[in-house]
């Protein structure tokens, strides 16, 4: 009400309050409305029921005081002589006023010849001057009808007086004659106003507690609805998170249990669905894994041949000689080609594996460059001593791609520049790539990294395989890091690779485990059982791995023999001939456990007529050649 | 250094075999040929090569078991005809005994070069020797012996130990040695490094899983050390 009374500022509050109510939970929605609810129905109540009170309430007193006024009036007007004074005035003034309900009284004669008297009973409290015009107006101006009767007409009117409410009434004392005295009367309703502010402060009390109630009744109703709407959010957030075998319990029949019931037919369909896309995709990946596997025993003959071919090409039919070097060009092709198939369906597969190694990143790029012959293409501006853990392999394939890209796509003189950074996830290696050429258009930024993405139909098929800039992408993925393609301000594209300093393997598995052991030790100068700890992983595992030659049986031994091997490790020789011939045992079945011991005994006895190393080395080279000898003895029995 | 190298190729698929045949051949090489493991290991037996050159994937016994076999009696070099260089093949492989492998689709010339580089291994390049602790490698007669006793070492293995003693207490990296030893380009795979050194270490250290000779540099390399 009060914002309706100021200006526009108002509507906009009422936006913003409409908005707030929009914006915010369902649950303070639900508290809201019961609150307002409970508000208007405990207000209209209590007010109902206050001014019912009140009326009740001063009606009665205000009947009290006037009637006893009455009655004291006509018992001491009687008493009054025919020709009374002031004085006999001022008696009936105090005579009246002493009485039960603690009122004042003011008599006044004016209607006589002599001059006015004015009898107060405590001029103090109550005088003439306190009774209002009206109200005197309203007493002298009797009642035409002579009715007269004892009774006297009383006027009354509530005033208030430096904030203390009282009640003052007025009449005109009749006497047998026509004229008399008006009385005057003034009582105080402080009692009256005191019991109604008591009971004006217990219904607000009383309000105040049925909104409280109706929050809370209304904090519990939303808690009871949204926790099941709260259940489902979850649900769906974890559906959406790809975990498809979420579902929800149903509990009851009502309409949420009917959602809870929509929701878990909805995720069994999609998971459905899902794992029939999936499967369809794998095989469909393992399908060009297949092929492209198949491809490679004809094309190394091909390979091998079109070498033969392509060193004879001089002396050829110069008729024939062009068709053979067309041959021999497609075969390269085509080679690369397979080449980059497989590796995408390694990629695809998740069995891309990384070798890792610290390399100057300097070395790698200008030795990428030299390898291919593009010295004079390319301005390297790479500062030396960029030292960074990852795949040598991988990191080339990266950069033959792109500078092999911006040469095809640009134009030289591709600029190269290598610098370090400090990224969100620690230290990182930056790679820039820019060209001279036109740049990339806008809409095919997003595509550059696709597979056999071409920039446009009309556009000329180029050397590459249209996987390049895919591989490499998926190759700085594997290190953790990540290509982005972009255009320079002053025109020309900038791809831009990003690798963290130090590659992490993305899962370890006992290939890496096996090769990285030995950078992982302890440094060289540190005491012996410090390092003796890592070498012998590898050390041992030349013996574990030949007990399976298959993967599958390798995986589990690795993790296995140093554990073996841990114990005899710093104990001397014999200790350590055990360690290792314990190793195959751990890989074998547990039924052929016994194997290696007796593999052992074979072995030597086999050994000693040889000249093989393991016979003739005294030392290390016993317990090494004589695990070899037991796995292999294993082996044989197994077959 | 053009001495003709006398190989022995154990391939499977016969196309593959007759190609590599004819492209090593012209290359210089002698070639003998087998298509089994066991067919391999008896033509090793009996025409004693110099080199193999052994496929993986084998019928019979497979070409981890052969290598393994081989290095049972022999120490002569051996090259591994791979799928893919980040395979599991590759470790295993070098951990059977190989000295080196080549990636399929194979060129004619990469294992050319690979073979003239392991076969230069077994060269002789200087008269001295020099001896580290119970060790003493004796570079005239390319002999390294422990407490008197020979030890069979293949060229591989051999070359490492020279490159490494050569410059003793110096730490050479992984890359360093690719090149030293095995003449790989800047993208030499590292493990033939670790592989090489474990092989290495089991036959000249006391105890091979705590190494006193050549130890591990971390984040660098390999490095020899007198045992004091």
């Amino acid at each position: 009400m009060k914002e309706r009374a100021g200006q526009r500022p108002d509507g906009a509050l009422r936006g913003w309050l409409r908005g707030l109510l929009r914006l915010t939970s369902l649950r303070l929605r639900l508290v809201t409305v019961f609150a307002l609810v409970a508000l208007v129905a405990a207000v209209s109540v209590s007010g109902i029921a206050y001014w019912l009170n009140r009326d009740a309430v001063l009606t009665r007193a205000q009947n009290a005081a006037l009637k006893d006024f009455r009655k004291s009036l006509g018992d001491h007007a009687g008493a009054l002589p025919e020709d009374f004074t002031c004085d006999d005035l001022r008696g009936m003034a105090a005579a009246v006023a002493n009485n039960a309900l603690n009122y004042q009284v003011i008599l006044v004669d004016d209607e006589g010849p002599e001059p006015a008297c004015t009898a107060e009973s405590d001029p103090s409290v109550f005088n003439v001057e306190m009774v209002p015009g009206s109200l005197s107006q309203a007493v002298r101006e009797r009642r035409g009808n002579g009715d007269v009767s004892s009774d006297y007409h009383m006027y009354w009117q509530r005033i208030s007086r430096e904030g203390e409410p009282f009640l003052i009434s007025g009449t005109e004392i009749i006497d047998e004659e026509d004229a008399g005295p008006t009385g005057y009367m003034l009582t105080s309703l402080g009692a009256e106003r005191d019991d109604l502010n008591s009971l004006a402060w217990s219904l607000g009390v009383a309000t105040a507690l049925a909104v409280i109630g109706s929050v809370l009744l209304a904090q519990a109703a939303a808690s009871t609805v949204l926790r099941p709407v709260q259940r489902l959010s979850d649900a769906a957030r974890r559906l959406g998170e790809g975990k498809l075998d979420t579902r929800l319990e149903v509990r009851g029949a009502d309409e949420l249990a009917q959602l809870a019931r929509t929701f878990n037919s909805a995720a069994a369909s999609l998971e459905e669905r899902v794992k029939d896309l999936s499967n369809r995709e794998a095989a469909s990946r393992r399908f060009v894994a297949d092929m492209s596997h198949e491809l490679r025993t004809p094309m190394t003959a091909i390979t091998a041949m079109t070498e033969v071919l392509e060193e004879e090409v001089d002396n050829l039919d110069p008729m024939i000689a062009p068709a053979v070097q067309l041959v021999v060009s497609e075969t390269r092709r085509l080679n690369d080609l397979v080449e980059n198939l497989m590796e995408v369906t390694r990629f695809d597969a998740g069995t891309a594996r990384m070798v890792l190694d610290d390399v100057d990143v300097a070395d790698q790029v200008t030795a990428c460059i030299d390898a291919r012959a593009w010295l004079d293409a390319v301005q390297v501006n790479a500062p030396r001593g960029i030292i960074a853990r990852l795949d040598p392999r991988r990191l080339d394939v990266i950069l033959a791609n792109l500078i092999g890209n911006a040469l095809k796509h640009g134009g030289s003189p591709v600029r190269v520049t290598v610098r370090e950074e400090q990224g969100p996830q620690g230290h990182e290696m930056l790679v820039e790539v820019a060209d001279r050429g036109p740049g990339i258009p806008e809409e095919v930024l997003p595509h550059v990294f696709d597979r056999f993405y071409k920039a446009s139909a009309s556009r000329p098929r180029s050397d590459g395989s249209g996987l390049g800039l895919s591989i490499a992408l998926e190759n700085a993925h594997l290190h953790g890091g990540d290509i982005t393609a972009s255009n320079a301000p002053g025109g020309g594209a900038v791809f831009t690779l990003r690798l963290p300093r130090n590659a992490q393997l993305a899962e370890p598995d006992e290939e890496q485990e096996q090769s990285e052991a030995p950078e992982s030790a302890t440094p060289a100068l540190s005491a012996g059982p410090a390092e003796s700890a890592t070498p012998e992983g590898p050390a041992t595992t030349p013996v574990s791995t030949t007990s399976g030659a298959t993967e599958t049986t390798q995986a589990p031994v690795t993790p296995e023999a140093p554990a073996v091997s841990q114990g005899p490790a710093g104990s001397g020789e014999r200790a350590s001939s055990t360690g290792t011939a314990a190793s195959p045992g751990a890989a074998a079945p547990a039924d052929e456990a016994p194997v290696p011991a007796e593999g052992a005994g074979q072995g030597r006895r086999d050994g000693e007529p040889g000249s093989g190393a393991g016979a003739e080395g005294a030392g290390t080279a016993v317990p090494r050649a004589r695990g070899e000898r037991e796995a292999a003895v294993d082996r044989e029995e197994q077959r | 250094m053009s001495r003709v190298a006398f190989l022995l190729l154990i391939e499977d698929d016969e196309a593959v075999r007759t190609a590599l045949e004819m492209s090593l051949t012209r290359q210089g090489h002698r070639v003998v040929t087998a298509a089994t493991g066991e067919d391999g290991l008896r033509q090793l037996r009996e025409q004693r090569p110099d080199l193999i050159v052994l496929d993986v994937m084998l019928p019979g016994i497979d070409g981890f078991e052969v290598c393994r076999r081989i290095r049972r009696t022999d120490q002569l070099p051996i090259i591994l005809l791979t799928a893919r260089s980040d395979d599991i093949d590759v470790v295993v492989g070098l951990e059977s005994g190989a000295d080196d492998y080549v990636v399929k689709p194979v060129q004619g010339r990469v294992l050319d070069a690979r073979i003239r580089a392991v076969m230069r291994r077994g060269e002789r390049e200087s008269n001295d020797s020099a001896t580290f602790g119970s060790i003493v490698i004796d570079r005239a007669a390319m002999t390294v012996t422990k407490n008197g006793t020979d030890l069979q070492l293949t060229p591989t293995e051999l070359r490492l130990l020279l490159e490494l003693s050569r410059r003793p207490g110096q730490a050479l990296s992984r890359q360093q040695l690719l090149r030293l030893v095995w003449e790989h380009d800047y993208l030499g795979d590292s493990r033939l490094v670790d592989a090489c050194v474990q092989r290495l270490r089991a036959k000249v250290e006391d105890v091979p899983s705590s190494p006193k000779l050549i130890r591990t540099v971390r984040g660098v390399g390999y490095r020899l050390d007198a045992p004091s």
